[in-house]
């Protein structure tokens, strides 16, 4: 019986270790995928001129999870109601997505985008989509980075948490 | 979404109700003005909308209109126009951006026209028994030339022969959400010359059919078209043959004799049909750089 509350104790702490790694690797792949969006929405916007509401549903389409759940909402806020501007469509969408909560440095990078979007001619909107990107290149690697240092420290922080633990109970 | 949400969705909300009660009048035209009252333009008057617009809800209107992606509809505002879903027109009057001698932008708009856009299947019943050659659907603006050219193209779609059609700003076919027929190729956005070329080259139709001769890159198309042993259908603005003769596109036009009838149609929404006859001191003439 003991035995097993000390394997218990043990594995629930490594498993808050191993969990807070996995949200790195987590945020990698958000990252990444926001920046496929960006380049479709680049693509979308410059060589064929989609109109905003459609190339956020094109963007859900290409992405999944809370991306996915992000643009679709973006997209049927725009196409439903006139007054919706990208900026309200996509505060619509993050409030659906708490991956990137308020504060978020890829949430800011996102609204600061959305503010821009629709309102200049072409070249604009496309150095617009740039310097998002170029910006959630920049956190993606410091994520990554983060990610290479801190994980294996994170998985083992918590073994070593659980054992201590299990030690000082027994 | 029908004709008037899409019309009210661009307008501030306090208009709303006012607009709804004039609907069932069948306002033909919106006129919006800064520091105006809008301006409803009925069959038989005028009513207006309060409070006067400002500044910032036109060019909000406009940023509705394209949708809040004015990228997308950069070379129809160039030329002043915005088409809406349903073929509804707005027109925008503001400040030009000149380069290179050019309009590359129109900003802060000072005044808008939104001509509203009615299908009225059937209108065109009795003139596509008379259309066995190439015909000019004659009138001035407002007459409903391109509402007869839509009804014309889909009884001749739907009467079994394939049309092509030319739809440069989207109107005719109101970006495909009217119906045009079931035989009707439709190219989009493309320029009407351009346009005649390519569904004469790739679609083979009996007919091609296009809104507004404008330019003699038309006229050139046209010509190409008329001798291939397709039958062309088109609108002009004319208030009349006689008005027709007297600008120098539209002698051409007729000079070439690509068309072989002209329906003139009038404010009541009449029309008469009458054959082109090619004026006596211009009957072998060409137009500059014709390819006859």
């Amino acid at each position: 019986m003991r035995m097993a509350g000390v394997v218990l104790i043990i594995l629930s702490a490594s498993s808050v270790g191993f969990r807070i790694a996995r949200g790195l690797g987590k945020r990698c792949k958000l990252l990444r995928q926001l920046l496929a969006a960006l380049t479709l929405l680049k693509q979308e916007i410059g060589m064929c001129a989609t109109p905003l509401p459609q190339a956020f549903a094109l963007m859900a389409v290409a992405a999944d999870g809370p991306l996915e759940t992000l643009f679709s909402v973006a997209a049927r806020e725009m196409d439903r109601n006139r007054w919706a501007s990208p900026l309200v469509a996509i505060k619509k969408g993050l409030t659906q997505t708490p991956e990137l909560p308020e504060g978020d440095p890829a949430t800011q990078t996102l609204l600061e985008l959305a503010a821009r979007l629709g309102k200049y001619d072409l070249e604009s909107q496309l150095q617009g989509i740039d310097l998002a990107s170029m910006r959630l290149s920049e956190e993606l690697s410091r994520v990554e980075r983060e990610r290479s240092t801190r994980s294996k420290t994170y998985q083992t922080l918590g073994i070593c948490a659980g054992l201590a633990l299990a030690i000082l109970l027994m | 979404m029908n004709d008037f949400h899409v019309i009210a969705a661009l307008l501030p909300p306090c208009y709303e109700p006012r607009l709804r009660e004039l609907w069932p009048r069948r306002p033909q035209e919106l006129r919006l003005l800064e520091g105006r009252p809008v301006t409803v333009r009925l069959p038989g008057g005028e009513a207006a909308l309060l409070p006067p617009l400002t500044q910032g809800q036109l060019e909000e209107i406009l940023q509705r209109a394209c949708r809040f992606s004015s990228y997308a509809y950069q070379e129809t505002l160039c030329q002043g126009y915005v088409t809406l879903e349903g073929g509804h027109r707005l027109g925008v009057c503001g400040f030009g951006v000149v380069q290179a001698g050019q309009v590359t932008a129109l900003r802060s708009p000072t005044s808008l026209n939104l001509r509203i856009a009615r299908a009225i299947p059937g209108c065109a019943g009795t003139l596509v028994e008379s259309l066995k050659v190439s015909t000019l659907l004659l009138g001035p603006p407002g007459a409903g030339k391109t509402t007869l050219l839509r009804d014309c193209v889909r009884l001749i779609s739907n009467g079994g022969q394939w049309v092509g059609l030319a739809d440069e700003r989207g109107e005719v076919s109101a970006q495909m959400g009217l119906d045009v027929g079931q035989r009707t190729d439709v190219l989009l956005n493309v320029p009407k010359a351009e346009a005649v070329m390519m569904l004469l080259r790739t679609m083979s139709p009996d007919w091609i059919a296009l809104d507004e001769i404008t330019a003699p890159a038309d006229l050139r198309a046209l010509e190409q078209a008329a001798y291939c042993g397709v039958k062309l259908l088109a609108t002009a603005h004319a208030d009349g043959l006689e008005d027709l003769q007297r600008r120098p596109l539209y002698r051409q036009l007729t000079a070439l004799g690509v068309f072989d009838q002209a329906a003139v149609l009038r404010p009541d929404k009449s029309y008469t049909l009458k054959a082109l006859q090619l004026p006596t001191d211009t009957q072998n003439g060409r137009w500059p750089g014709g390819s006859k």
